[in-house]
């Protein structure tokens, strides 16, 4: 996944990607191997290299801070749909279990168009069911999982084609 | 346990304010807490058994309003008020009118207030008592015109000597104040400070007193009780100050052997017995690099800085506060008053010291507070909390105790490395900066040192910054890309990421 961030007048591209147990997060052409220890809304506990940290994260629109080692930093992220339509090649967002899941219903199939905030899925996680939502209009392209199925972290559940939006071809 | 009290209220908000809630709590005593619109729903405002709001935000409209306080008093049926610190702790009417009311205000008399108030008068009690004061003169009082009559002015001048300062009677916090060297105008800085002290205080009353060269603030923690009674509980050094304000305050000083400390204890025992003083009080020294202290002024309240006292003595000040108010001797005797160990205070700020320490509001969106042995942490704000334009921009203090100097400041840096405030931006890496310089570590403190070693804060620059990006990027992709989609250009940002409803979990197999 690419991100982008801009740092008082700086713009910086962040690349993770997903490695081993850990992942790589690629920083202006610098490699850097962070392996996750916990991790909680707010809270995640990383290791890197032989350091171990523990950082907290609060956001509020496109603000972002972050607590490291007592020091707080604030980034900003230019909310930017082009970040999903990098991931995956073919011009849309995967939508990912983003913890470990159960798949309780399928809501589309390939080919149906969605709005955006329509329901794909229903999964179930810590004995609660939550919806998934398209987070953009588009065409389903693929779904990646079946009723009934548990998936890990990061799993791939839907692709998504999006809608090019008005004014663009 | 006698009851001292049945119902306390307190005219305060903030750390102090809850500070206070929690002694009446342990103590049986029910509390009301008074609050501002702004903070119906403030953490000091939780903590009472009755809340009453006395106005609007602004302090003027709410917290220093006397008649709203002493009717929600009424109203309540407290049988006494603290005051706290700031606000109408100082203020002389309060202390009358509570008296008036039938009342108890929980510290001095009004007279004694008003004694100390006036810089001056304090002087001239102090000098008298035997304590001795800075070098100074009175200068006569401005005209109509708020100009001084150069001939007594220069004349007052060359009896205290250069450098001088020229201080308002009234005043406090550094308005009124002026430095004046060798050479310089003093009839024009005198007149200055005189047409400064009348709009802020509203009496033009200056005088001068000599300069002391980087001289330590060296205070005493008094307490007199309505027996005549009075001890000391040994010196806090608050040299550390910017602006006039103290940010890290310190017992015992780095300065201090046992024959000095007795021999300035006992001229703040003589400070407090010179006016009957009754209550919580402290008597604060300038200590020069010659060893010689003289009396700056006395406060007439509970410090800021009172939890250093409470830790290495193991005293509550609150709680014998209270016992004072209600007419019971002082709880101990001065030889049985013994401190162990060391403690350090800082003052958390919502400010941005890189940026010329300009208030930081808004949000707290998190807050994860230090804890572990001797961390003490006296907080008036939690999570989710606004920080708001209308009130002090101290958020809470933290206060360690450690067995020596060195480990206490090992482990207030520690703590302050482990205090997560985001979403306002605050002092800790100035505090940890501070306690960190060589200086400060050697003892070597006095109130010009952040002018001297930090001057121009910076702080650290990027160090850190890539970790710190890859852990937002990681927050991002593991809770946070469905917000992220759906507040794209054009896009509706109020629709809900399915793991905002979720709350806390654990990752499995990343253990």
């Amino acid at each position: 996944m690419r991100l982008h961030y801009r740092i008082d007048d700086r713009d910086v591209q962040l690349d993770v990607s997903h490695r081993g147990e850990g992942y790589t997060v690629t920083l202006d052409g610098r490699e850097l191997d962070v392996e996750i220890l916990s991790a909680q809304p707010g809270e995640l506990q990383l290791r890197c290299g032989e350091q171990r940290s523990r950082a907290y994260v609060a956001v509020r629109g496109d603000d972002r801070f972050v607590f490291l080692n007592g020091r707080v930093f604030s980034f900003r992220r230019p909310a930017d749909i082009h970040e999903l339509e990098e991931e995956n090649g073919n011009g849309g967002p995967h939508v990912v279990a983003q913890m470990p899941c159960t798949i309780v219903k399928l809501l589309v199939q390939p080919g149906q168009q969605v709005a955006e905030g329509d329901g794909l899925l229903i999964i179930e996680s810590m004995k609660m069911e939550t919806e998934i939502a398209a987070p953009l209009a588009g065409s389903v392209a693929a779904v990646h999982v079946r009723q009934g199925e548990t998936v890990g972290l990061r799993a791939p559940l839907v692709d998504l084609d999006p809608v090019p939006p008005a004014g663009e071809t | 346990m006698r009851r001292w009290f049945d119902k306390i209220l307190v005219a305060n908000r903030g750390e102090i304010a809850v500070r206070v809630l929690r002694s009446c709590r342990e103590l049986g005593i029910r509390s009301v807490a008074v609050c501002s619109a702004a903070d119906r729903r403030a953490l000091h405002a939780s903590l009472a058994d009755e809340v009453v709001e006395i106005g609007p935000a602004s302090p003027l409209e709410s917290y220093l309003r006397i008649d709203r306080i002493l009717e929600a008093a009424r109203e309540t049926g407290a049988q006494a008020i603290h005051p706290g610190y700031g606000f109408l702790a100082e203020n002389a009417d309060f202390a009358a009118a509570c008296a008036a009311a039938g009342i108890v205000f929980i510290g001095p008399s009004a007279a004694v207030i008003a004694q100390m108030g006036e810089k001056t008068a304090a002087r001239r009690i102090m000098q008298e008592a035997g304590v001795p004061v800075v070098p100074g003169d009175r200068l006569p009082a401005p005209g109509q015109d708020g100009e001084l009559d150069a001939e007594p002015v220069r004349a007052a001048a060359a009896r205290v000597g250069f450098p001088l300062m020229v201080k308002a009677a009234f005043g406090g916090g550094g308005k009124g104040m002026r430095l004046v060297q060798d050479g310089e105008d003093v009839v024009a800085a005198a007149s200055a400070a005189a047409r400064e002290a009348r709009k802020a205080f509203g009496n033009g009353t200056v005088y001068l007193e000599r300069y002391l060269q980087r001289p330590r603030h060296v205070e005493f923690q008094i307490f007199g009780d309505s027996q005549g009674g009075a001890v000391h509980l040994n010196e806090r050094e608050c040299s550390i100050q910017r602006r006039h304000q103290k940010i890290i305050e310190e017992t015992p000083s780095p300065a201090l052997d046992p024959q000095l400390r007795a021999r300035m204890g006992e001229a703040a025992v003589a400070a407090a017995r010179a006016v009957g003083y009754v209550g919580a009080g402290t008597v604060e020294f300038l200590l020069t690099q010659e060893r010689e202290f003289y009396f700056l002024e006395m406060n007439t309240r509970l410090q800021v800085e009172h939890p250093v006292t409470e830790l290495v003595t193991g005293l509550d000040l609150v709680r014998a506060q209270i016992a004072v108010a209600a007419g019971e001797p002082l709880p101990w005797r001065q030889e049985e008053i013994a401190a162990r160990g060391h403690a350090i205070e800082c003052r958390l700020y919502a400010e941005d010291p890189a940026h010329d320490f300009r208030p930081s509001l808004g949000e707290i969106l998190l807050l994860r507070e230090p804890a572990g042995p001797g961390v003490r942490v006296d907080s008036g704000v939690r999570q989710g909390d606004e920080v708001s334009q209308h009130y002090d921009p101290m958020i809470a203090k933290l206060a360690v105790h450690g067995p020596d100097r060195g480990a206490a400041i090992e482990r207030a840096t520690t703590a302050l490395r482990d205090y997560a405030v985001l979403g306002i931006t605050t002092n800790a890496p100035y505090l940890i900066d501070i306690l960190e310089h060589p200086a400060f570590a050697r003892g070597d403190t006095h109130t010009g040192f952040l002018a001297e070693h930090l001057p121009g804060w910076q702080g650290n620059g990027r160090d850190g910054e890539e970790l710190a990006l890859a852990a937002a990027g990681l927050h991002e992709l593991l809770f946070a890309v469905a917000a992220a989609a759906a507040g794209g250009p054009g896009r509706n940002s109020s629709m809900p990421s399915p793991w905002e409803r979720l709350g806390r979990f654990r990752l499995h197999g990343l253990d």
